[in-house]
């Protein structure tokens, strides 16, 4: 349904991506991962209309995406990005109320229905009990659980997350994770997020873009693209890959071996005479 | 259903804060709107004031001053104290940085300049070609030119910072360096030709209601309807244009477009008041600031259609009372208004300042 074909980017002439197609499949979890400035963000951020190729199109059921009226854009699809900024002082709800503005026209407010949107977005992220808290007041897990419930309570179809489980501790990515997990399944959201733990994408996502200096590597379900050849070819590591289950499923699980350096008993001696 | 009602009381109960900060404000504009008509070189008694407002027609003294002298200055005090606070708050908005005020984005500097060459221009040209030497400058035309220069300083800014995405932090830079170009420009403007003007137009240039008749209130209040009622027209997208332009973007605001349209709106706000009593520095940094302080300290959070009633009756009665602080600490001589409201604004800057480092 969103489709980017044959897209690249140059940023001051130099190329970010180049000659890029990916087609998002409807109501999958697709996860997007690469080493640090491989175009990652930069391909979420164009996928989601925020920026323009340079070359190619991107369209959303079969529409280029800046022909798009941005309101109505923002009902099919909603973006959250890295490090999004409020005021301290604006309440978890007042900044969830702030997906509905696609709604609105110039002189209403928020209708009834509306309402129910928020509280809906706020159930399923677990804030009821924050929504009266200034964002200032919050753990990082919890803001970022308001900026996601603020992207929930556009109920557009597409959810774009870029990284939505920096800021969290473990226990906490997984719940996130588990929450998109359950939006794909019972809500039928398509979702696409860049992710930076091979193995959380392996687990939560049905389909896997791996990306390297702005090109596409590999393009598949984890079992295809999670590989020892892929990952060497990715992050220029050495790891072995084996099948682990999650419930009732089998995914890929890939742990790094001691690198050719480590086993050598000699590697420090350079670096402790360099230091004397 | 239980939950519908828990939240029902759970919003009133959220509002009662609200309304009795509003009432309370009100109550002391309202004490201090007599205050200002008592006080003053020539003290009135209040049922003197109330005897003068009641009788039409002027027949003693005490009438002329509430009529002539007090009663509009006061009134123009509120309305400009509401025109620089909501351009304060919307630049605030727009700029996404509680520094912004007026002055920052060149408004007050524009405006002054336009005002300051245009009367100098005039009054030359009406000395030279006409050899008339009593101005007879039509002052109906002060807030346009004023609008004119601040959306020149303003354009000039926004170009200036343009090709960054029009980014917070760049707009106020680029504000500050065309804010102390122009300020330079009017000083010298005033000193080098300001022959008969000088005086009067360096008073007017430190904020002054000193002197100001019906005539300047009813000249401004046009633009007090068109700018407020603006500002309510704005709300929502002022309040989306609070989150990073991204954020913004994404719940589908055409970002430059709001930011353009709001800070037209403030720089009209802010200049046409300019016109009328010469910048009254920092009420647009002040006011916001304690409205948000209140807020916070009643647990509402900063909802912008809050802020901005609490910042038009906050921004009213500050002006206000300053005015009356101006008029009456050394009297019979005054303190120019902006003097006053400067001293206030600058250690509210740096508190502001340092936090923000």
């Amino acid at each position: 349904m969103l489709n980017a074909d044959q897209i690249a980017l140059h940023y001051q002439h130099k190329p970010v991506l180049q000659d890029l197609s990916v087609s998002i499949a409807r109501h999958q979890i697709t996860a997007i991962v690469g080493p640090n400035g491989s175009g990652k963000s930069t391909l979420l951020k164009l996928l989601g209309g925020l920026i323009q190729p340079s070359e190619g199109t991107i369209s959303l059921a079969r529409k280029p995406l800046h022909k798009w009226r941005p309101k109505e854009l923002a009902k099919k699809l909603a973006l959250l990005g890295q490090n999004p900024q409020a005021p301290g002082g604006m309440l978890v709800r007042q900044l969830v109320g702030h997906g509905r503005f696609p709604y609105l026209g110039l002189f209403n407010t928020l209708s009834q229905h509306d309402q129910h949107a928020i509280a809906w977005a706020l159930k399923k992220t677990q804030l009821e009990e924050l929504q009266h808290k200034p964002l200032q007041h919050l753990s990082g897990g919890e803001r970022q659980r308001a900026w996601l419930a603020m992207a929930l309570a556009q109920q557009s179809e597409i959810l774009l997350l870029d990284e939505p489980t920096t800021y969290l501790d473990l226990g906490h990515q997984f719940q996130l994770l588990d929450l998109l997990k359950q939006l794909q399944v019972h809500e039928h959201k398509t979702i696409v997020m860049v992710l930076h733990d091979i193995n959380q994408a392996s687990q939560f996502s049905d389909r896997i873009i791996a990306l390297k200096n702005g090109s596409i590597v590999a393009d598949g379900t984890p079992q295809q693209v999670v590989t020892e050849q892929i990952i060497k070819q990715l992050f220029n590591i050495d790891v072995s890959v084996v099948p682990q289950r999650y419930g009732k499923v089998i995914k890929p699980l890939c742990l790094p071996l001691e690198t050719q350096n480590q086993l050598t008993s000699n590697s420090a001696l350079p670096l402790r005479s360099a230091a004397i | 259903m239980n939950q519908v009602i828990a939240t029902r009381s759970d919003i009133t109960a959220k509002a009662w804060p609200f309304y009795g900060l509003l009432i309370s404000l009100f109550v002391l504009l309202v004490g201090l709107f007599f205050a200002a008509l008592c006080l003053g070189s020539v003290p009135l008694s209040i049922q003197a004031v109330w005897q003068a407002l009641l009788s039409s027609t002027p027949q003693n003294s005490e009438s002329n001053i509430l009529w002539q002298l007090r009663l509009p200055r006061s009134l123009l005090a509120i309305v400009v104290g509401v025109h620089f606070a909501l351009a304060g708050l919307i630049l605030q908005a727009v700029i996404r940085n509680p520094l912004a005020d007026p002055s920052i984005l060149g408004v007050n500097g524009g405006a002054s300049l336009a005002i300051v060459l245009c009367l100098l221009v005039f009054d030359y040209v009406q000395l030279q070609v006409f050899n008339l030497s009593d101005s007879r400058f039509n002052f109906v035309w002060l807030p346009a030119i004023a609008l004119l220069g601040g959306t020149l300083a303003t354009a000039l800014v926004l170009k200036l910072s343009w090709r960054q995405q029009l980014q917070p932090n760049q707009l106020a830079l680029n504000g500050v360096a065309i804010g102390a170009v122009l300020n330079a420009l009017v000083m010298w403007a005033i000193l080098a030709w300001g022959g008969n003007r000088t005086e009067t137009s360096l008073i007017w240039l430190a904020g002054s209601l000193y002197g100001r008749d019906f005539s300047q209130l009813l000249l401004l209040l046009p633009w007090t309807f068109i700018g407020v009622f603006g500002c309510f027209l704005l709300l929502k997208h002022l309040s989306i244009l609070q989150l990073d332009s991204d954020a913004a973007h994404t719940l589908g605001l055409n970002v430059k477009r709001w930011r353009l349209t709001s800070l037209f709106i403030a720089v009209a706000l802010a200049a046409s008041a300019t016109a009328v009593t010469g910048p009254l520095g920092f009420v647009g940094l002040i006011v916001p600031h304690f409205a948000k302080v209140l807020l916070n300290r009643l647990g509402l959070g900063i909802s912008l259609p809050h802020l901005m009633v609490v910042c038009m009756l906050a921004g009213a009665t500050l002006t206000l009372a300053a005015d009356i602080a101006s008029r009456t600490l050394i009297s019979p001589l005054e303190i120019p208004t902006g003097t006053l409201t400067t001293l206030m604004g600058i250690p509210i800057l740096l508190l502001l300042i340092r936090r923000q480092s």
